[in-house]
């Protein structure tokens, strides 16, 4: 099922590019940086294959465990693989973890909330209590649920963890919707055989989008630690994915004595979720000023 | 005011039927017989067939619910597959010590992070204002585990065993110093039976875990209660009060500040049901017998009535909680009487 | 404001006050030794437990002989027995009770209890129950004598040591039932009793003052198992002091901890033996060349070395070479990629078909390090291996079934009692329905020749020895797995333990027979 619309994706066009770089500047240093930070991890995650000196899964029982240095910039596993080498590697499941999870959630949520606002009345009251139901569960908890019973797997975390968020969504999409709506009858009345759905996803989707963008922005975060977690307990990424959580529990047993098999991957999580939050406030105190914290 | 709760109370029941269509259709999505795994390494053919019979794995999947449904209205969860108990008396064990663990957490949260915010706010702009915000950036992005790990490096690695690494209380207090579990939870229990000991050992082991409980959510419940107290602080009336020259610090704690526990409540109970989700983690790093233990080791055997028992029992009490809380904002805030 | 700054200076005055109070921990007890389980007791009732309760079974519990090491003169030590004999046609076996026992609840301990015991195991049909399935009758004719009759040739006093199913416990006890043990109860006879269970975080044990084996001064008089589920936890509990006994200890960590002041690590001989069973009905491992090729992919030494530490030995066939008859003659296969080559030339599999799949439990450390050393060494002659780690309720039933079973899955075994027919039957012998002969191999030959052993092990034992050496031999020739290692097991515990023995027939340390060096 494909929204409509839904791909489309950015900044209202009015705003030129020079005056977003001007603004940007002038804000706050950390923004800048969070910028930074973040699009140097999507540079690693792009390039890895140029990047990453090693590969990934090459298991090599001379270079057990060996500390940071010059021949091994991160040290190396118990298996021998370079750890930086998985960083890099392990950059590209974070976001893809992101992306994947925000694009399913937006995919279930969008239509939903598009349905329950445009029809009102019984399908929204249906629609819109089936989403309850999702959000009844506290946090975490439907995602290991959902990945106890369909089995352990990136995947399966990815799809568990949209379906708890898509509720999210669908309360945006509707908000807007609804908000449209009325003007929409008024419209309606006077232009005669116009089709209400296109003008409603003409004007409804757009209105929407800033709020929309400002959730995604914080979810972003949210996903990569949440996927982190459930690889952590077991039943998120298995070998041989490379997942940055799923490096922390594989370390549990040596961290105390090789601490970089613990600390890398666990910083390499650390900076990247501070980084998309910080862009992520930068992206909403452009789009809604209003709640700019001054 | 009792025509709304009424209503709610309607809501939360209807969500909870869907919450248990959703659990039950979950349970019977296996992949694989779930026989297996609760007959351990050994069994024999024989065993295997008996054992499916006796679960009822045959029959189709609409009577499987009904009869699911009538034993839940009967109070049985059902039996655990690899311990053979009632899942429920199992959780009461266990809810007890998740109990603890995140209402603890829960006071430090609130104890520590909203004086940290309404600071944040007050003195905005300032270096203080600039580290907490910063302090509580690191604090949203750091994963839990990590936190737990690092507490138990720091505290019991390199300060020689200051703090316990594991367990909700020492093993020999657990012998020569016993109490009777009254409430389950047990600081209020060690003090009733006047065990010291034991009520030192239980709050040494309960240290580390709530600290890792806490982490995130401080950062997140100070950032709030900036954001918040910055919202009302800019409001007409604080600033005609402030024209007026009424003290600065009555219009911040008495006007302010009040404005805020309001809406504050709601973000008390996102943060309680935040918590019961960490909860799992941070019990897997401190072997601490609650839930979320019990979660992960019935996902890792494939035990579903327990899987399921738990997420029904927590989803239950996160709406309770949510319920509590919205009638309490609506009691408490004449404007929003909403229809 | 004020209100604020007061705040601030309390909290760090409050942390330290805590702190403070918290530095009087009570010392512990010199008599008391803690064990580290990795997870709690499920079943109570001895004739249905079949798990690690053998930590708490057999301390608590007796039953009528003990196993002994091999390497010693003896086979056996008497426990609740004191002499036995078997009659010539090896059906009829003659017990003789040791007097004046009582269990813990006081019930004495006499011929009538033993047979009630294994009459009960038997009827309930659970845990071990199969190893007495051979039994026709059991008769106490006096309160000394217990005689057990069988169907067929068995070596029952194997059977009778058996870490499972095989205690003796009280009549009174057994009358209250499964749900009686559950609660936490037990009634043995053996040097300990069980004085507390919190559920999920202990069991303690504590001295049985009337013990009919004695006490010296510097036995433990209590042991902790204490419930530690994450290995890290454990290691860190061991290393501080905490616990005296560890019971997870990865292969590449023993080293280190032995080299930890007052931590003793090192691996013991066990009868586990590690293999990735080969499915003979699943193209393309339904030929034999291909199988014999894939036996020569496996670098074994690599495996043994660096995934196990050390602590393991290369495979030399189905049986662990540690087991009474092995078959010496056997070697470890040799990893060559040349002859692995030749052998993938000479079955005829077109390349296009040389895929694989292989499943194995994805929590397991070594299980999953090795699978990803045989897929890479398998890419370097063409062969592609897919991976399959999942949960072992999954992955059995997956590979019981022909149509989702994969053409490689990964098996660790170890006997209920000590005999080489364990593996032989348990994992090779024709299965009309594939319960644990995951290879879903089936020769009728190799049928007969284990069936006629099995028959003679109880009264000719060295005439079975031969034709177990000829089932091993058909075994290796038609290449139904990948025997890749005789696991030792490895243990961790503080060095001033004395008195720790080495016995691989249980996965238990026997309280009673250590102490702790002051």
């Amino acid at each position: 099922m494909s929204a409509p619309g839904s791909q489309e994706f950015g900044v209202r066009p009015s705003l030129g590019l020079s005056r977003l770089l001007s603004w940007f500047a002038s804000q706050n240093v950390l923004l800048v940086v969070g910028a930074v930070i973040f699009l140097t991890i999507v540079a690693l995650a792009l390039l890895a294959p140029l990047i990453a000196p090693y590969d990934p899964n090459t298991i090599d029982f001379s270079q057990k465990l060996r500390a940071p240095g010059l021949e091994h910039l991160l040290g190396t596993d118990e298996l021998g693989r370079d750890i930086f080498s998985r960083i890099v590697y392990g950059a590209r499941t974070s976001l893809l973890i992101g992306v994947t999870v925000l694009a399913f959630s937006m995919a279930l949520g969008v239509p939903i909330g598009l349905v329950a606002g445009y029809f009102g009345g019984r399908v929204d009251t249906v629609l819109m209590r089936v989403s309850d139901v999702f959000l009844a569960f506290p946090p975490l908890l439907l995602p290991i649920a959902i990945t106890a019973m369909l089995g352990a797997g990136l995947f399966n975390a990815m799809m568990a963890l949209a379906i708890s968020w898509f509720p999210w969504y669908a309360r945006i999409i509707r908000g807007s919707v609804m908000g449209v709506r009325e003007e929409l009858y008024i419209a309606a009345a006077k232009t005669m055989g116009v089709s209400a759905p296109r003008i409603m996803l003409r004007h409804a989707l757009p209105n929407s989008w800033t709020p929309t963008i400002v959730q995604a922005s914080m979810d972003f975060g949210y996903a990569i630690l949440a996927a982190a977690s459930l690889s952590f307990i077991g039943i998120g990424a298995r070998p041989p994915t490379i997942e940055w959580g799923l490096m922390v529990a594989q370390s549990r047993t040596k961290f105390l004595d090789f601490w970089w098999t613990a600390a890398c991957p666990g910083l390499a999580i650390f900076l990247t979720v501070l980084a998309v939050n910080l862009v992520g406030d930068g992206i909403r105190d452009l789009l809604d000023p209003k709640s700019r914290a001054r | 005011m009792w025509v709304y709760a009424a209503k709610r109370v309607v809501m939360m029941v209807g969500i909870m039927f869907g919450v248990l269509v959703v659990t039950f259709a979950l349970s019977r999505v296996l992949p694989s017989s779930p026989v297996e795994i609760m007959l351990g390494h050994r069994p024999t053919p024989e065993q295997v067939e008996a054992a499916k019979q006796a679960l009822g794995l045959d029959r189709p999947l609409y009577i499987q619910f009904v009869s699911y449904l009538g034993d839940l209205l009967r109070g049985d969860l059902g039996v655990s597959l690899r311990t053979g108990r009632p899942v429920l008396s199992e959780l009461f064990l266990r809810m007890t010590a998740t109990f603890e663990l995140t209402t603890l957490a829960v006071v430090l949260v609130v104890l520590a992070g909203v004086p940290l915010g309404v600071l944040s706010a007050v003195k905005r702009n300032a270096p203080v204002d600039h580290a907490v915000r910063t302090i509580s950036m690191a604090g949203v992005a750091l994963p839990i585990f990590l936190v737990g790990m690092l507490l138990q490096m720091l505290f019991y690695g390199a300060m020689g065993q200051a703090l316990p690494l594991q367990g909700r209380i020492g093993s020999e207090i657990l012998l020569d110093y016993p109490f009777e579990r009254v409430s389950g939870l047990y600081l209020i229990d060690s003090l009733i039976a006047g065990q010291w000991e034991a009520f030192v050992s239980s709050a040494r082991h309960l240290a580390l875990p709530v600290l890792t409980l806490a982490a995130a959510s401080l950062a997140v419940i100070s950032r709030i209660t900036r954001n918040m107290m910055l919202e009302v602080l800019d409001k007409d009336y604080i600033r005609t009060a402030w024209a007026y020259g009424v003290a600065r610090r009555r219009i911040h704690y008495r006007y302010a500040l009040k404005a805020t526990l309001v809406p504050m409540l709601t973000v008390i109970g996102l943060t309680y049901g935040f918590m019961l989700g960490g909860s799992v983690v941070v019990e897997a790093v401190f072997d601490w017998p609650g839930l979320g233990g019990y979660v992960v080791g019935a996902i890792s055997r494939n035990d579903y009535p327990a899987v399921m028992g738990v997420t029904l029992f927590l989803a239950t009490m996160y709406l309770a909680i949510n319920l509590v809380i919205d009638l309490l904002y609506h009691a408490v805030d004449p404007r929003l009487r909403i229809p | 404001m004020r209100l604020i700054r007061t705040f601030c200076l309390a909290l760090p005055a409050l942390v330290a006050a805590y702190g403070l109070s918290l530095l009087a921990a009570p010392p512990a007890q010199a008599k008391t030794a803690t064990y580290a389980m990795y997870g709690d007791v499920k079943d109570w009732d001895p004739s249905i437990a079949f798990s690690l309760e053998v930590m708490m079974l057999a301390n608590v519990y007796e039953p009528l002989l003990w196993y002994n090491p091999p390497g010693g003169d003896q086979q056996f030590t008497p426990a609740l027995a004191t002499d036995w004999s078997v009659s010539d046609d090896g059906l009829t076996w003659t017990f003789n009770l040791r007097q004046g026992v009582t269990f813990h609840d006081g019930a004495p301990f006499d011929a009538a209890a033993a047979k009630a015991s294994i009459d009960r195991t038997l009827e309930m049909k659970k845990g071990a129950y199969y190893i007495w399935a051979s039994v026709e009758a059991i008769e106490a004719p006096d309160a000394q004598t217990l005689v057990i009759r069988t169907k067929t040739p068995q070596p029952i006093d194997l059977i009778a040591s058996s870490q499972y199913g095989a205690y003796m416990y009280s009549p009174k006890a057994a009358e209250m039932g499964t749900d009686w043990f559950n609660e936490g109860n037990a009634a043995g006879t053996g040097p300990y009793t069980v004085r507390q269970w919190e559920q999920g975080q202990q069991v303690v044990l504590e001295k049985n003052a009337d013990y009919w084996g004695g006490w010296s001064d510097d036995n433990f008089d209590r042991v902790i198992l204490r419930i530690v589920t994450e290995n890290a936890t454990q290691v860190q509990m061991l290393k501080s002091g905490e616990a005296d006994f560890i019971s997870i200890v990865p292969a590449d960590q023993v080293e280190q901890l032995d080299k930890e002041d007052g931590i003793t690590a090192r691996s013991i001989s066990s009868w586990k033996n590690s293999q990735f069973l080969i499915n003979v009905k699943k193209a393309p491992t339904d030929n034999t060349d291909f199988r014999r090729a894939l036996v020569h992919l496996w670098d074994y030494a690599s495996v043994v070395n660096d995934i196990y530490g050390g602590h393991a030995l290369p495979g030399r066939g189905p049986i662990p070479a540690t087991m009474w008859g092995h078959d010496d003659d056997i070697e470890t296969p040799e990893f060559d990629l040349e002859k692995a080559r030749a052998l993938i030339e000479a079955s005829g599999v077109p390349e296009a078909e040389r895929k694989l799949t292989m499943a194995y439990i994805g929590a397991s450390e070594e299980y999953k390090n090795s699978a990803l050393l045989f897929q890479a060494n398998a890419a370097k002659v063409g062969v592609e291996v897919e991976l399959l780690p999942g949960e072992w309720g999954t992955i059995w039933a997956n590979a019981k079934k022909l149509e989702t079973a994969p053409n490689l899955q990964s098996m660790t075994w170890w006997p209920t009692y000590p005999t080489p027919n364990d593996w032989l039957i348990g994992l090779f012998r024709t299965e009309e329905a594939a319960f644990f002969n995951l290879s879903h191999y089936s020769n009728p030959a190799f049928d007969k020749v284990l069936d006629e052993a099995t028959a003679l092990e109880g009264s000719d034992r060295d005439k079975a020895i031969e034709n177990y050496h000829e089932a091993q031999r058909i075994l290796m020739a038609d290449a139904p797995a990948i025997f890749y290692a005789d696991i030792r097991t490895r243990v961790a515990y503080r060095d001033n333990i004395e008195g720790l023995e080495v016995n691989p027939a249980y996965n238990a340390v026997f309280f009673h027979r250590i102490r702790r060096a002051e």
